[in-house]
């Protein structure tokens, strides 16, 4: 019996020691991670054309005639001929960090980095050329102006191990450090052809930019020299921005603001449209505007609604009707065809003849696809998504048929 | 490798049994796993194996569900118990069981994953001769289990955001008691 006493004696010590339970969180996520630059440093480095390059995270896109300039974010600009919307070429890659925007002007490129708006000549894709340099123009980048100090931030895979004992009282389980979201997936505009997402868009001779909070106006009636105007405060949350027969829409996480531009150095407010907080990227055509709002890591507290707001009197918007949606992004409307991303649950297609119960209408829904942006192109519907960009012939809106897919190895 | 170790013991082990030359035996328990502050579980378990009296033992299969706040576990391990004691009325028994516990799953939602672990389970016991067939167990011991739940979520788009991988470690003092035969 000796032996069951220096067991039991045994078991009580190990349970005393060793009766904890214990969880082993193991996290690996993508995390954007800060880092410091200096402008000097930046504006050395040239800016250069290189061979077509690995596409991984697409950010907005722009079509100008044959060409098709998908931002890279943070990394610059793919030129795509897309002379062939079946079957688009890489030709070259852009060398421009810090790049996030772009807009094109007869010929000429328009696109950030960091603080500089830069200004490349576009008229030979093969050959493209740095034109002009405006500094500091987007000085709200600068984490440290006097020391010439902006913030970058590097893509990192980061592994976290967290352990600690299971009890019944806990309040909160350990928290990691939150991602600032995987693909970082800032999406597409395109100048006069309804790129719903855009933070860059020109209209009346003016590039008209949008931070997080301001609107920037350069003059741009010679466009190989944009000049710098002013900043106009517009308050938080703004997104996106778009223009419709001299006036700006401009969408934030709060509400829809709408600018009358007819005077282009001095854009007015005419009114604010509010709606919950979400996302919320705006187009319009007659006397209509469509707003997608989503909830998503960035709109908490979100909904996912497509509001048709009449906008026939500028001054008073009024929402007509709104429809559920499953995680709408970005949208656009061409003739009577009105095309919203549902993000990871694809493309849908609705009739706009009567804004009033167009979510009623839908015509088709390609859910094998992920789309974050969609711009009607003269030759094809663009899609750009996490998983690369589609372009579909939408002749037929019923009936959207597959033209070509550039995946995110493509090159 | 496990898996392997198992079928050869399970066949060993009928066909022994099958063979009446080691008498088939059951127990059935019901108890408590406890830890330190967390409030105790409960849990079952079923043992089926064959008299070896030549070494005063019994070998065998546990299956059994431990139900934990978080997940449930169905352990299934192959074990010995050792009496040296023969007195008639009351044996005090040595238990060691060693297997692999598998997570059960009500539903699995999307993005979910469950991986099962080692379950190791040491004891001590007591049984004593009732006045019918039946016998009488109780038991204290040690049981460590581990169970995994992998979480990946997704953005907007369906990109993967993170992976999460929870791996539950549980130790715990188990109490039980049931009826053998």
């Amino acid at each position: 019996m000796k032996i069951f006493g220096t067991l039991l004696s045994f078991i009580f010590v190990l349970c005393i020691s060793s009766c904890k339970d214990e969880v082993v969180r193991t996290r690996t996520y993508h995390r954007l991670t800060p880092f410091y630059l200096s402008v000097s440093d930046l504006r050395k480095q040239a800016i250069s054309m290189d061979k077509p390059h690995e596409m991984s995270v697409p950010g907005k896109i722009y079509i100008y005639g044959n060409y098709l300039f998908i931002n890279e974010v943070t990394k610059g600009i793919h030129v795509i001929d897309n002379t062939d919307p079946a079957s688009p070429r890489f030709l070259n890659f852009i060398n421009i960090p810090g790049n996030i925007d772009l807009a094109v002007n007869t010929n000429i490129l328009y696109a950030d980095s960091y603080v500089d708006l830069l200004a490349f000549d576009i008229s030979n894709p093969t050959k493209i050329s740095l034109v002009n340099r405006v500094e500091n123009v987007f000085d709200h980048q600068y984490i440290n102006k006097e020391k010439g100090l902006i913030q970058g931030y590097k893509d990192t895979i980061v592994t976290e191990v967290i352990t600690h004992q299971i009890t019944d009282g806990a309040k909160g389980e350990p928290m990691f450090f939150d991602s600032f979201g995987a693909s970082a997936a800032f999406a597409s505009q395109s100048y006069g052809t309804g790129g719903s997402m855009a933070r860059f868009t020109l209209m009346n001779s003016s590039l008209y930019t949008v931070t997080t909070n301001s609107l920037k106006l350069f003059n741009v009636s010679s466009p190989k020299a944009p000049v710098y105007i002013n900043t106009i405060n517009l308050g938080g949350g703004i997104e996106t921005i778009f223009p419709y027969q001299n006036k700006l829409f401009i969408g934030s996480t709060t509400g829809m603001h709408i600018y009358n531009a007819i005077e282009p150095s001095k854009p007015l407010k005419l009114a604010t449209y509010q709606h919950l907080t979400s996302c919320d990227p705006v187009i319009v055509q007659g006397k209509y505007a469509y707003v997608t709002l989503r909830s998503g890591n960035f709109c908490r507290l979100g909904t996912n609604v497509l509001d048709v707001i009449d906008i026939e009197d500028p001054t008073k918007p009024v929402l007509v009707s709104s429809f559920p949606m499953l995680n709408p992004h970005g949208l656009t409307i061409s003739d009577n065809n009105l095309f919203i991303c549902e993000g990871k649950n694809g493309l849908k297609a609705f009739n706009s003849s009567d804004p009033k119960t167009i979510g009623q209408n839908q015509l088709s829904f390609i859910q094998n696809l992920k789309a974050t942006d969609v711009i009607a192109g003269p030759k094809s519907l663009i899609v750009t998504g996490a998983d690369g960009i589609y372009q579909y012939d939408y002749t037929n809106a019923s009936n959207l048929k597959l033209l070509s897919h550039l995946d995110l190895t493509a090159n | 490798m496990f898996y392997r170790a198992l079928f050869i013991f399970l066949v060993v082990f009928i066909s022994e049994a099958r063979s009446q030359k080691y008498p088939y035996t059951l127990q059935a328990d019901i108890g408590l796993l406890a830890g330190e502050k967390v409030s105790p579980v409960p849990a079952v378990q079923v043992f089926n194996g064959v008299r070896v009296d030549k070494f005063f033992s019994e070998a065998g299969i546990t299956v059994g569900a431990d139900i934990y706040k978080q997940l449930t576990i169905l352990p299934l391990q192959i074990g010995v118990k050792w009496m040296p004691f023969q007195d008639k009325n009351l044996k005090p028994f040595l238990s060691f069981s060693a297997g692999y516990g598998i997570p059960l799953l009500n539903n699995k939602p999307e993005g979910k994953g469950y991986k099962g672990g080692a379950v190791i389970n040491p004891s001590i016991g007591l049984r004593i001769k009732s006045k019918s067939k039946a016998r009488l167990n109780f038991m204290a011991g040690f049981k460590h289990q581990r169970a995994s739940i992998l979480t990946t979520t997704f953005d907007a788009l369906g990109k993967i955001n993170s992976v999460l991988n929870e791996e539950y470690r549980y130790s715990r003092i188990s109490l039980g008691f049931g009826v053998g035969f």
